[in-house]
């Protein structure tokens, strides 16, 4: 890891998140009484486009009230804190994750619905399973590949759409085999320099290959499973595809049999349209 | 997947996406699927009436059956035969449609029963079987996202792996 901090050091640019962004993360993440938290009301009216998506959204049908909200403080109260914060999370987190990432190729804005859907996924299989914090899964789910965004500036981007499509094996075996370190790594070192927490820098860290160790934790084989939850439906898949090896144990960790995938997976499928409207609009 | 997608002659394009059925004549141009990870996409066409559909379907079926009546095109066993009620409905007859499969990719070692790609894909060998339906062209299994498409207006299939495309009809 400390080698990819040091490539990352001496890059002149790197990928933005908006400082929006990591406000919302905070506040979803950390409990409701800490007093240093700006209220998410502040956060959301500073962006006019994020107060926007977040008026659309309590005013959508599903809000169901005849007489439209017309202040971020209403929309709070209407849709209530929690599914506001991950509207406005998922808004603001366009901005970064909503371009074409060529080297993946990912067009422009399947990077993006690819986060969605993982982020959907690991909120459902933590409340399915009542393990680790929905709030923490759902965020962790969302920024799991942001390492792809990078990769492409920490090794010849020529060559990883070659290993990509040429590789018969674990992607992510295949990348640490020809650079020394995967996407996945990549991605928590970036997220380190846009100053998340520890606990989803390695939820993303470990998002293809969770421990099994005393370093094992509850989120990482969620954010797993929400992954393969993604690929399953083919939500953000690109040059890679479905090549990355599940972790048998983690859904066994989780106690996540057949029927229980399946369920959560249509669920997800029901939440994705309804979730997509309320942020930005558009349909999957 | 990055990848453009062609519209009809028309110049019309329905995407359907997941779990989802479209059905329709040759002036709505071209139906294509979003992404195919594991799922299926299915394919039925008359060359004679010009009408056709897609289904793109997730799983087999669901554990409870209720939830195939609020959402059947999400499974096998209840979007397969809407599919097919749909194209006869637009004047599709049984004897004249072609029928061609894409999908079913699975992620790698998923060894443990889950194998969603595989199960999709064996249950519509079975329908068919049991149903005396000719699967005419497929591209199916392996660890590639697909996206399929069907041009209304000549009966084209095709599906296509990032950017390389494979015409499964007219062969």
């Amino acid at each position: 890891m400390a080698q990819i901090d040091q490539i990352l050091n001496r890059l002149d640019r790197l990928p933005a998140i908006p400082v929006a962004v990591t406000q919302l993360i905070s506040n979803l993440c950390s409990s409701s009484d800490d007093p240093d938290k700006e209220s998410t009301a502040h956060i959301v009216m500073r962006d006019s486009a994020l107060t926007a998506s977040v008026l659309k959204a309590a005013n959508s049908a599903t809000a169901g009230f005849s007489v439209p909200a017309v202040c971020v403080q209403e929309a709070l109260q209407r849709v209530g804190e929690n599914h506001l914060l991950k509207i406005a999370l998922a808004h603001a987190s366009q901005q970064a994750l909503g371009g074409e990432i060529a080297e993946y190729g990912l067009g422009s804005g399947e990077a993006w619905l690819g986060a969605l859907v993982g982020a959907l996924a690991a909120e459902e299989i933590s409340k399915y399973t009542r393990k680790g914090d929905p709030n923490v899964a759902f965020t962790a789910g969302l920024l799991r590949d942001i390492g792809k965004l990078a990769m492409g500036l920490v090794v010849d981007p020529a060559k990883i759409g070659t290993l990509l499509s040429e590789s018969i094996e674990d992607i992510t075996s295949r990348e640490r085999a020809e650079w020394g370190f995967d996407h996945a790594q990549v991605g928590a070192a970036l997220g380190r320099v846009w100053g998340l927490p520890d606990e989803l820098l390695n939820g993303i860290r470990f998002h293809h290959t969770p421990p099994s160790d005393d370093m094992a934790e509850d989120l990482y084989d969620i954010v797993h499973c929400a992954d393969n939850m993604a690929l399953t439906l083919g939500y953000g898949v690109g040059i890679d595809g479905l090549k990355y090896s599940i972790n048998l144990e983690s859904r066994e960790n989780l106690s996540l049999n057949r029927a229980a995938f399946e369920d959560i997976l249509v669920s997800v499928r029901l939440r994705m349209n309804n979730f997509l409207d309320d942020t930005q609009g558009q349909a999957a | 997947m990055s990848s453009s997608t062609p519209k009809g002659q028309f110049g019309k394009r329905i995407v359907v996406g997941v779990g989802d059925m479209q059905a329709a004549s040759k002036e709505a141009g071209i139906i294509t699927t979003s992404a195919l990870g594991s799922c299926m996409g299915l394919t039925v066409y008359d060359p004679v009436a010009k009408v056709g559909g897609m289904l793109h379907y997730m799983l087999v079926q669901p554990q409870e059956r209720e939830k195939a009546r609020a959402n059947p095109h999400m499974y096998a066993l209840s979007g397969v035969p809407a599919l097919f009620r749909a194209v006869q409905e637009l004047g599709g007859v049984r004897g004249r449609l072609i029928v061609c499969a894409a999908g079913g990719a699975e992620i790698m070692d998923d060894e443990d029963g889950h194998s969603i790609g595989k199960r999709n894909h064996s249950i519509l060998r079975r329908l068919f079987w049991k149903n005396g339906i000719v699967l005419h062209a497929e591209d199916c299994g392996g660890h590639a996202a697909r996206l399929m498409s069907l041009d209304l207006a000549t009966g084209k299939v095709t599906s296509t792996i990032q950017e390389e495309e494979t015409q499964l009809w007219p062969r």
